[in-house]
């Protein structure tokens, strides 16, 4: 019972150690995964300048495709 | 088999450490938690990988390029102030040079790496994973603990990590105990339904290999935190009983010899062993007051000389109470120093719980704020009668408490940043686009 639970200890925190290597966000299946929770709407002042510019052709792109 | 495999992984992790030292703080914490190499037999446990780790980190941290600035917090405040007092203490201590010089540099090194984790507890993720390793390290014992309690019908006695602070009997069942609040806390939020089973199963074993420690420090501990955690809880009717259902089916389980251990409480004045303590309390209380500001030093309760200038008559030993032993080795200043870092811990702690409110995407700093406190009572009753006053564990759930507060008032100011996006959200725009 030991070796098993060491085994599964090492495979676990090999496992976060490349889990915790990542940002935060979605990413690849992991046992880790946490409950995302709705993201709150980022304050204007917060968000970097060219943020909307750049939001602003995408969002008439995707009205032009007509799906 | 198990040194091979051990000593591979380590290696692994010790080159990722170089180029991500967070890894290296998991990998410190992992050790110095739980001292996996121990349980392997052969080459692996005689290995420094505790050192190897702290050198890897150190150059991770030189070589990796990624920001990190030591938020200067109430905790961590208190543990830099902790660090300046230990080295006072130490620098005038009665107690043997070589072995207080030792301890004092191994809580030096604990508490480097700990400031070093808290500025690099930058995002939700590395937060979470953290708390994982914590949990663990300790839930290999509490789940081994468990299962033995129970196809032992209560009989054995369960024993932690070797080498640690918390290989005794007693101190692991607190240590369990500090856990279990993290394991629940990591249940409320994993996202699979196995995981969360198996936490859940993992915390009923804890809650059997505490009971099974047959410490009764930890029964008056366990009390403490069934009761915290029932207030803490949202749905009290179903946590009550649950609680209670739980610890009720525990206790009942134990033999005749544990109940009659665990009624010894009451006659505390004709137990040896209650008796000790209280002889200890006075010898370090009357050490902290001949040398005030600066205390006996570390080991001074347990040298006989040190002892001997005080109170001739009482034994030479572990105080076993983490509020007498620092006052005794440190003196009053250090010792202020030492509960500031858990004041500071519960302040932050309630201020995350009231930041959180009404923000649906920080519901689970609040769910790690009000899960710490409860891990913060359980250290705070449990080790009231025990010799833990420098207990890693405890410290790194300060740490990470802290970097929580931190984390919760960038994203309440707006200056956290953004999460990265999935994967197939920018591929997938431009696909629609273009038909």
């Amino acid at each position: 019972m030991t070796g098993l639970l060491l085994l599964l200890t090492i495979i676990a925190v090999t496992w976060l150690c490349v889990w915790s290597a990542r940002a935060d966000g979605p990413a690849k299946w992991s046992p880790f995964d946490i409950r995302e929770h709705q993201q709150s709407t980022p304050s204007p002042a917060a968000a970097p300048k060219n943020a909307r510019a750049a939001a602003a052709p995408r969002e008439r792109q995707w009205k032009r495709s007509g799906s | 088999m198990r040194s091979l495999l051990l000593a591979a992984d380590m290696l692994v992790l010790l080159g990722m450490s170089m180029r991500w030292p967070f890894v290296g703080v998991l990998l410190w914490s992992w050790i110095s938690f739980m001292n996996p190499h121990q349980l392997a037999w052969g080459f692996a446990s005689g290995v420094p990988w505790a050192m190897m780790t702290f050198i890897a980190t150190l150059i991770g941290c030189v070589v990796a390029r990624e920001p990190r600035r030591l938020p200067i917090t109430g905790v961590t405040a208190m543990m830099l102030a902790f660090m300046l007092a230990i080295s006072a203490t130490t620098a005038v201590a009665q107690s043997p040079l070589p072995e207080a010089t030792q301890k004092y540099i191994w809580a030096i090194k604990v508490f480097t790496v700990l400031l070093l984790s808290v500025a690099l507890l930058t995002s939700r993720r590395r937060i979470q994973a953290l708390v994982w390793v914590m949990v663990l390290s300790l839930a290999f014992f509490g789940v081994k603990g468990g299962a033995y309690t129970i196809l032992s019908g209560g009989g054995a006695r369960i024993f932690g990590p070797p080498s640690t602070m918390i290989e005794d009997n007693n101190h692991l069942a607190v240590g369990l105990l500090v856990t279990l609040p993290l394991m629940n806390f990591l249940r409320l939020q994993s996202a699979h339904r196995i995981v969360r089973a198996g936490l859940a199963a993992s915390m009923v074993l804890t809650l059997f290999a505490v009971v099974g420690s047959y410490s009764r420090g930890a029964l008056i501990a366990l009390a403490a935190v069934a009761v915290l955690f029932w207030l803490k809880s949202r749905r009290k009717l179903l946590y009550g009983a649950l609680v209670s259902g739980l610890v009720a089916g525990a206790v009942s389980f134990m033999p005749q010899g544990w109940t009659e251990r665990m009624h010894t409480i009451q006659s505390y004045e004709q137990d040896n062993s209650a008796e000790a303590r209280l002889t200890m309390w006075h010898t370090a209380w009357l050490l902290a007051k001949a040398r005030p500001l600066v205390g006996s030093g570390f080991y001074g309760p347990y040298t006989r000389v040190v002892v001997d200038q005080v109170d001739p008559a009482s034994p030479a030993r572990a105080v076993h109470s983490i509020w007498f032993e620092t006052l005794g080795e440190h003196g009053f200043p250090t010792f202020f120093i030492w509960a500031g870092m858990t004041v500071a811990g519960a302040l932050a702690s309630r201020r995350i719980v009231r930041a959180a409110r009404d923000r649906p995407e920080l519901a689970w700093c609040a769910d790690l704020a009000r899960m710490a406190q409860v891990s913060m009572v359980a250290y705070l009753v449990g080790g009231t009668f025990l010799s833990l006053c420098y207990w890693d564990f405890y410290f790194t759930l300060l740490g990470v408490v802290t970097a929580v507060d931190v984390y919760v008032r960038r994203a309440v100011s707006g200056t956290l940043a953004a999460p990265a996006p999935a994967r197939w959200v920018p591929r997938a725009a431009p696909q629609m686009a273009a038909r």
